[in-house]
């Protein structure tokens, strides 16, 4: 946790970005319906109605209808389909 | 490749999935199956995965290039039709099969394309033949109301973009070959010499051909003594007014047109510049009183690559002669319509309107709308480049 610490006050102080340094996730989320987060851990649970993403902070939880992974590498992942709610924790 | 994978740790599939680096896409959950799409490289990489999940996999389908060569690659003659497709392309795209002229006004197109056919370019020559900078310059010496000339081939297409100037001559009086000289009659408005002496004030009335700007400087050496005279190209803005009349006729009694709507349509193809018909029918049309037009729509690949290929397309739009009497008011406005389209036509584009006053005569079965005009526009011409009295350029006096 320490070495968060002084990681965010190095990204703070040096203006790097965050995600870069400590590795956290970069969530964009395209209107209701595209999703893409960078630097996720792995998925914890799939299914047409939600997607839980473990990250370094928390677990994201999609919910929504025909959701698909449009694209998966190790890195990135892009979700697809009709978003309800987006919840972290 | 679009595979199904059944099995109870899916999630763990998927994360072993992005772990290993194998990229995936398309993935969908549906009744305990999942779907998703993966390359024939990715699929090699999956059988550690799929023991390691207890998972199973199943191809469902199988799509892409690789597939398309494999189920192909004994059909010789596909292949050679594919390959000769290609050579085709490349072939043709090394002829000239379109010249383009952009910017001519009083040169047609035509009379241009013709010129370029009697200099060895023409539409369907080897590309890497044409040398434009040959061709610019006998344009530009057969042509001298062109001002400005650009060629440049994108591709099979030769574009010649030209400027050309009024085309006015000047027979200039006493002018030395390197003086600013007017273009016409007119009352001098404003004279800046950029270069040389003025030899008119503003409000002199000159004439055709007289000098503006002389092409010496008055100067004074270290005594207060005129220095010999130095010759050099004149230059400036001179700008002259001047009036004009221009009339145009509109009777009361007109014969028009009335379109019936009816059009009959005939296609043709032209192909390496031969002509084929595609109705295969006579092009003749039953109408007895009819408007041609015709559109030519040259076929291309993307923006620079015209092809040999031309769809003409001829419509003939029927119609019934008419006669129609105007009342005073739709004659009047017919002629003042005559009258602006024949100014548009008449004036040069850069000259300024300054006062312009239209009256309107009545007479037996003619309306006649005649303007006069107040107009101001540039009247220097130098006179540098063209030939004067046997002269030609500065060297001559110099």
């Amino acid at each position: 946790m320490n070495g968060d610490i002084i990681k965010a006050s190095v990204a703070d102080n040096l203006d790097i970005p965050k995600e870069v340094l400590m590795n956290i996730p970069v969530i964009t989320v395209s209107g209701k319906d595209e999703m893409t987060i960078e630097n996720f851990k792995d998925i914890r649970d799939f299914s047409e109605e939600h997607i839980t993403i473990n990250t370094k902070i928390s677990k994201v939880k999609l919910t929504g209808t025909g959701l698909e992974i449009s694209y998966l590498t190790k890195e990135t992942l892009t979700v697809k389909g009709c978003f309800k709610t987006l919840e972290f924790g | 490749m679009r595979i199904s994978v059944t099995g109870f740790a899916k999630e763990r599939f998927l994360n072993l999935l992005s772990a290993n680096d194998i990229f995936a896409w398309d993935i969908v959950n549906t009744g305990g199956k999942l779907m998703l799409s993966v390359s024939i490289s990715g699929l090699r990489k999956l059988r550690p995965i799929l023991r390691k999940t207890h998972c199973r996999f199943r191809i469902i389908s199988k799509h892409g290039l690789p597939y398309f060569i494999y189920r192909h690659k004994k059909r010789t003659v596909f292949v050679f039709g594919a390959f000769m497709f290609l050579v085709l392309v490349f072939a043709m795209s090394q002829f000239i099969w379109l010249i383009e002229i952009n910017g001519n006004f009083f040169l047609t197109d035509t009379e241009l394309i013709q010129f370029c056919k009697n200099n060895g370019v023409y539409t369907g020559m080897y590309k890497h033949n044409i040398d434009t900078d040959i061709l610019k310059t006998k344009i530009r010496q057969n042509y001298p109301q062109i001002s400005w000339i650009s060629i440049v081939q994108n591709g099979t297409r030769l574009l010649i973009e030209i400027s050309e100037n009024s085309g006015d001559t000047v027979i200039a009086g006493d002018a030395g070959p390197l003086d600013v000289i007017s273009a016409r009659d007119c009352i001098v408005t404003k004279i800046i010499a950029q270069n040389g002496t003025p030899a008119v004030n503003v409000g002199d009335t000159v004439k055709k051909g007289d000098v503006l700007i002389r092409s010496v400087f008055d100067t004074l050496d270290e005594n207060g003594q005129p220095a010999p005279l130095s010759p050099a190209r004149s230059s400036g803005i001179v700008r002259g007014k001047w009036r004009c009349r221009v009339c145009a006729d509109i009777p009361y009694k007109a014969n028009i047109k009335a379109f019936t709507g009816k059009r009959d349509v005939f296609l043709s193809l032209e192909l390496f510049g031969i002509d084929f018909n595609t109705n295969f029918i006579k092009n003749d049309t039953k109408f007895k009183n009819y408007d041609i037009i015709k559109r030519n729509i040259q076929l291309c690949i993307g923006a620079d690559y015209p092809l040999p290929a031309v769809i003409k397309k001829t419509v003939y739009a029927e119609y019934v002669p008419k006669q129609v009497v105007y009342t005073e008011e739709k004659a009047r406005q017919a002629a003042e319509t005559a009258l602006n389209k024949k100014l548009f036509a008449v004036l040069p584009q850069s000259c300024d309107i300054l006062d312009k006053k239209v009256d309107f005569t009545y007479s037996g079965e003619l309306v006649t709308a005649a303007a006069e005009l107040l107009l101001e526009d540039d009247i220097g011409v130098n006179t540098g480049g063209i030939a004067i009295n046997g002269t030609n350029e500065a060297s001559d006096r110099q």
